[in-house]
């Protein structure tokens, strides 16, 4: 605790004023004139400063505070419980962004954000939730990077003369000489990556401060339990790409037959690692059972706010009952309904919903087993089934952000694909239909879909990784896959839709209504389907209440 | 109401002498607007009394057009459709107007509309509905019924009216639910999934200095290797041509199809297995 030179209460640390502020007198003082007593002072001088540890009795989340006020919640399981608090003696980070967004603006970058999410429970709105926002400075490291050499890469030029071919090796030469300091990724188990990725980035190069415990005052913060060498390579592979894009423009370098990722192999560098302390407003809501939990995060120096927001499914039906009167216009307009038609639409839906599902139940199932986190992987949380821990080693490659272009290009290219593919298929329908002398039937149609679809989803894949290729990524993020044992229950009712749709196809009844009822109930399992991808959804923007796996805990205790 | 029914017993009174003498041949025209009403029942489906009832049904369309019914027992014909369209062009050629057919052999019903007035108001979409509101009557043999009730239908489109479609607003229904379930979906999955940090943005936040000088190539060695050019390859700097293809047309689908076996029928249709 902080003591006012002037009147002797309480100082706090103020986010506008960038100074300590007397909550009784309004006294400022810089905190870096701050002096500790003597005790703190000697201990600071060891690498140490003194703070006082509450552990969560619910979850075993240590968080620290420089104050002796009793912690009355914990912020990672929301419960509301006296924390036990102990005096303890915690190494110094080498720097910290003091907070720059106060308590109000972080709650308005909130509100923002929620109000853009139009079906969020009313819970997530309620100034009651809004106001638990709690500021935690949260450990980060700080990775650093320096290359200063003569960069040399071998490349390769192959002509052909006449009856021969000729292959010439060359060396490339050019002194490089780079750095990149401030790369950073959190060093807390207890922080999601996704929410620590999505709040990112801060910028120690503008607002980091040697550390000093004055800076704590009026705030939280979180112990870290992740070492450096958890990021190191996210960190690694940011910088070294970025030095190795920066290279190949400086050269011909395609001319030589290099490519992004043999440059990459050839640089040589040295990497280092800061500790650190940086602000976020972090709150926890529980959802109305009481067994699960999502968090919403704002960045503390620059406002950045991100949440994981579940959806209410009551608000979710009234917008899709909503946008369903204009849709059900137009297709009136548009659409005359016969038995075929509404086979095919309950089949390409019912494959739709199964892809978004499938998509979702992967998702999950990676959340679920923390397999999509490496600071939980890392902290041990991560159960112990060596086939979903190969994939969650494999997991997060970065994007690579200098390559933009080349993935907005794919992706035209694929849609373009899609598109002529469709204008050659229905061509070549036509040619058949011609050639054979028949008519355009249900069966051509399907047959012609069905071709389509395959045929383009080889082709845009092919060209995909051609892309991926000229980028120079290796390979894509892998997938965590969920056990089909954990999606068959989900999954059976897309199958089943599909199944009726393809039967009726076959069987051809004369009778309409069979054609109807069959794709009637193809739609309402369609729609229990995106029941249960709403569901689904909210698991991914909830997790497990932590049952004492924080810190040293276990999943299982 | 009276100049109604004047009008309804001066056109029995008409149809009564312009009706045809042959035994499974009905015609019936309309003076004022010379516009025919044909049934040639080959099929035999249809009794003298039921043809009579049908060609009075069909008086009311000849106010708009020509329309004929034709049942058949075999069709030479790779289609009802090719038929159908056959039989409004061999007897009613350029005119517009409908023509019902109703194939034993391939237990089928088909509606042919031709290009014109009465395709504006009797659609494909309209004419698939105008078949499918009856083909359960053709299932159960009720020819005549089936045949009343098409030809009303299509009086009732001429005239602006409105026919049920309960299974398309039903269907439509359900589609249009699942596609709002589908758009909703996507639009709270963008808003409740934290946003992505990329690479671009970490360097940005980053102190970052770099400095390169000029590059250089030195050649390391170079190797020859004998590849003699193949006579059949046809080697990286050479063209390739092919040929064939040509430009073709397609046709088909709802309105303007061109029917070779037709000889010249312009229009669309719908139809429907019974």
């Amino acid at each position: 605790m902080i003591i006012c030179p002037g009147c002797g209460a309480d100082m706090k640390f103020d986010p506008e004023k960038q100074k300590l502020v007397c909550q009784y007198c309004d006294k400022e003082l810089d905190p870096k004139d701050y002096r500790a007593p003597k005790a703190a002072e000697a201990s600071e001088q060891q690498g140490y400063y003194t703070a006082t540890i509450y552990t969560c009795p619910q979850c075993g989340a240590e968080i620290l505070s420089t104050e002796e006020t009793v912690a009355t919640f914990c912020s990672y399981c929301g419960t509301s419980v006296i924390l036990e608090g102990r005096a303890s003696e915690q190494e110094r980070p080498n720097m910290v962004i003091p907070f720059r967004i106060g308590k109000k603006d972080a709650e308005a970058s909130y509100r923002r954000l929620v109000k853009q999410a139009l079906f969020a429970p009313n819970d997530l709105k309620a100034d009651s939730v809004i106001e638990k926002f709690r500021g935690i400075y949260m450990p980060y490291w700080v990775y650093s990077l320096e290359t200063d050499e003569e960069f040399k890469v071998r490349g390769v030029t192959e002509v052909r003369n006449g009856d021969y071919i000729e292959k010439s090796t060359y060396e490339i030469k050019s002194p490089v000489k780079a750095s990149f300091e401030g790369i950073s990724f959190d060093a807390s188990s207890g922080f999601a990556d996704n929410l620590s990725d999505a709040i990112a980035p801060f910028r120690p190069k503008d607002h980091a401060v040697d550390f000093d415990p004055a800076y704590l005052s009026g705030y939280y913060a979180d112990a870290g339990d992740l070492s450096p060498d958890v990021y190191r390579d996210d960190a690694k592979e940011v910088a070294v790409d970025n030095i190795a894009a920066q290279i190949q423009n400086q050269f011909n370098y395609s001319k030589y037959s290099v490519n992004r990722s043999d440059l990459k192999k050839a640089i040589h560098y040295n990497d280092s690692s800061k500790s650190a302390l940086f602000p976020v407003w972090f709150m926890s809501v529980r959802n109305k059972k009481g067994d699960r939990i999502s968090y919403a995060v704002v960045n503390g120096e620059t406002g950045k706010a991100a949440a994981e927001i579940p959806i209410d499914f009551k608000k979710y039906l009234l917008g899709a009952l909503l946008i369903a009167v204009p849709v059900f216009v137009l297709l009136n307009l548009f659409l005359t309904a016969t038995p075929f038609k509404m086979l095919l639409a309950s089949t390409v839906l019912a494959l739709l919903s199964y892809v978004i599902a499938d998509r979702q139940l992967n998702k999950v199932y990676a959340r679920e087993m923390f397999l999509d986190d490496k600071g939980k992987k890392a902290a041990g949380k991560v159960p112990v089934d060596k086939k979903w821990q190969e994939a969650a080693a494999q997991a997060r490659i970065p994007e690579k952000s200098n390559k933009t272009l080349i993935m907005v290009l794919k992706r035209m290219t694929q849609v373009g694909l899609w598109i002529v593919m469709l204008a050659v298929f229905l061509m070549l329908a036509g040619v058949v239909a011609s050639v054979l002398d028949i008519d355009v039937s249900d069966s051509l149609a399907v047959s012609t879909i069905g071709a389509y679809i395959l045929t383009t989803v080889i082709v845009t894949r092919k060209v995909g990784n051609w892309f991926n290729k000229k980028a120079g990524i290796q390979k894509k993020e892998p997938a965590v896959k969920a056990k089909s044992s954990y999606k068959s229950k989900y999954l059976f009712k897309q199958l089943a839709a599909v199944g009726i749709a393809a039967l009726m196809l076959v069987m051809r009844p004369t009778d309409d209504y069979y054609y109807y009822i069959a794709a009637g109930v193809a739609f309402l399992l369609i729609v229990w389907s995106f029941y249960d991808i709403i569901r689904q959804q909210n698991l991914l923007t909830t997790r497990k209440l932590p049952h004492l796996n924080a810190r040293g805990g276990d999943e299982n205790a | 109401m009276r100049k109604h029914r004047i009008f309804i017993l001066i056109l029995l009174a008409m149809l009564l002498f312009s009706v045809s003498a042959l035994a499974d041949t009905e015609a019936y025209t309309n003076g004022e607007t010379g516009y025919t009403a044909l049934i040639e029942d080959d099929a035999d489906l249809l009794s003298d009394e039921e043809e009579r009832e049908v060609l009075e049904t069909m008086i009311g369309m000849t106010e708009y057009g020509d329309c004929g019914l034709k049942t058949i027992s075999e069709n030479p014909k790779s289609s009802a459709k090719a038929y159908a369209e056959d039989f409004f062009y061999q007897n009613f050629q350029n005119h517009t107007g409908v023509a019902f057919l109703i194939d034993m052999e391939n237990r089928e019903l088909y509606l042919a509309v031709s290009d014109g007035a009465v395709h504006n108001a009797i659609t494909d979409a309209k004419a698939l509905t105008v078949v499918d509101n009856v083909y359960t009557m053709a299932s159960r043999g009720d020819y005549a019924g089936t045949a009343e009730k098409v030809f009303s239908q299509c009086t009732s489109l001429m005239r602006g009216e409105r026919i049920a479609q309960p299974m398309k607003f039903i269907c439509n229904a359900l589609l249009a639910l699942i596609i709002g379930l589908v758009i909703c979906f996507e639009v709270a999955n963008k808003a409740a999934t934290p946003g992505e940090t990329t690479d671009t943005e970490l360097i940005t936040a980053a102190a970052v200095t770099f400095a390169a000088g000029a590059a250089a190539a030195n050649l390391v060695n170079k190797r020859r290797t004998y590849s003699p050019i193949s006579s059949g390859s046809s080697g990286s700097g050479g063209s390739h041509h092919s040929s064939g293809g040509g430009g073709f047309h397609s046709s088909g689908g709802g309105g303007g199809f061109h029917s070779s076996g037709g000889g010249g029928f312009h229009g669309g249709g719908g139809g429907h297995k019974f």
